[in-house]
């Protein structure tokens, strides 16, 4: 059975009738789309999704009302998804939130741009690059918060996360999808997460499973509006994209209000660098 | 000289008055431990033109509200506004 056929028979058992909360232009876009979801294979809806996406965000988005999102959104897509990602920091916002999480690591460079509808999930563009086999991911994602649990000094959570889009290597285009797990457990003084993901295309383009862990403490608990820094150690083993290895990678993080960044170098002797900025 | 004085005087008062009607209450939260949890609950609040004021201890665990003069908000609104964020509402302390 392949990929799409998967897709497919998920589909076919799947009621959608969703009525876009937007108005206007948007709404006819969307409804659109969502006909297509309807009716046809998830291939060509993967691609009408990548036209519409480009289209709207790229020659249009020039007219549009939001001028300066679309300007900011082109800006840093272009910019930054030469980039790639591995997201421990939350990937969903506060209700009615957006959020822009820029990741560097040991293989890959992304940039995931998301707007949370509610706290229990967001949905967003991803795009990756994997910079030993040159392949660019760009897709949409969607990110699921399926368990939270809020304790008097910490805190635990369990996302989900899918992923579907256009995989190009060397000017050869596939569909791909992704998806996995994500966990965190918190204090404010110790942090541990751990996520995975499964990467598949259409064809020969993708197939791999990665997971990482880290663990972190921070060296004094600042309070609310102060500078926080966090020392943290991670590991990851991404088999498809640097063989058997497992890669550490110390690093420090520094947040304050709304933006993070982490610094770190890993083993392989690469920088990592992630920032993220919520709006 | 002396109406100046008195009219500064005045004033002054009025402020002090007026301040010291501004209602304050804490909540006590579940599962405030970053800085992202305060700024969340932070910014929902601070959309309502009831609130004055919004300040979030991490140590305490507590949401302070300070009302503008002659405003409230219900517990269940309150309740409501932190549980939508994904927080939980121990006590709302008035």
């Amino acid at each position: 059975m392949s990929f799409y056929s998967l897709i497919d028979i998920l589909l076919s058992r799947t009621s959608i009738n969703i009525t876009p909360p937007w108005k206007g232009e948007f709404a006819e876009l969307s409804n659109f789309y969502l006909g297509i979801v309807r009716n046809i294979n998830m291939k060509l809806v993967a691609n009408h999704l990548l036209h519409f996406i480009i289209y709207n965000y790229t020659i249009r988005g020039y007219r549009h009302k939001h001028l300066f999102i679309m300007k900011l959104f082109l800006a840093l897509t272009i910019l930054l998804s030469f980039l790639a990602s591995n997201v421990f920091a939350r990937p969903i916002s506060y209700s009615g939130g957006a959020t822009i999480m820029q990741n560097n690591d040991a293989v890959k460079n992304s940039i995931h741009v998301h707007y949370s509808p509610s706290y229990k999930y967001s949905v967003g563009y991803k795009g990756e690059y994997l910079r030993k086999d040159q392949i660019a991911l760009n897709g949409l994602q969607l990110n699921n918060l399926v368990k939270r649990w809020n304790l008097p000094a910490a805190q635990g959570n369990i996302y989900l996360k899918s992923n579907v889009g256009n995989a190009n290597k060397s000017g050869k285009n596939e569909l791909y999808g992704f998806a996995g797990i994500a966990g965190d457990f918190e204090t404010r003084k110790y942090f541990i997460s751990y996520e995975n993901r499964y990467y598949k295309s259409d064809g020969d383009i993708l197939s791999n499973f990665e997971q990482s862990a880290r663990i972190g403490v921070a060296p004094y608990v600042a309070g609310y509006g102060s500078l926080h820094t966090w020392l943290m150690f991670q590991v990851s083993h991404q088999p498809e994209f640097e063989g058997d290895e497992i890669i550490a990678t110390p690093l420090v993080r520094l947040f304050k209000g709304a933006h993070l960044a982490e610094f770190g170098v890993s083993s392989n002797k690469r920088i990592l660098f992630n920032f993220i900025a919520r709006f | 000289m002396f109406k100046k004085f008195i009219t500064v005087f005045s004033l002054i008062f009025l402020i002090n008055i007026s301040s010291a009607f501004a209602k304050e209450i804490n909540i006590d939260v579940n599962g405030l431990v970053c800085e992202f949890c305060a700024v969340t609950i932070e910014k929902s609040f601070k959309k309502k033109d009831e609130i004055k004021e919004v300040k979030v201890d991490l140590d305490q665990k507590k949401v302070f509200l300070i009302f503008k003069e002659g405003k409230d908000l219900s517990d269940k609104f309150i309740k409501d506004t932190i549980v939508n964020n994904g927080y939980n509402v121990v006590k709302i302390n008035r």
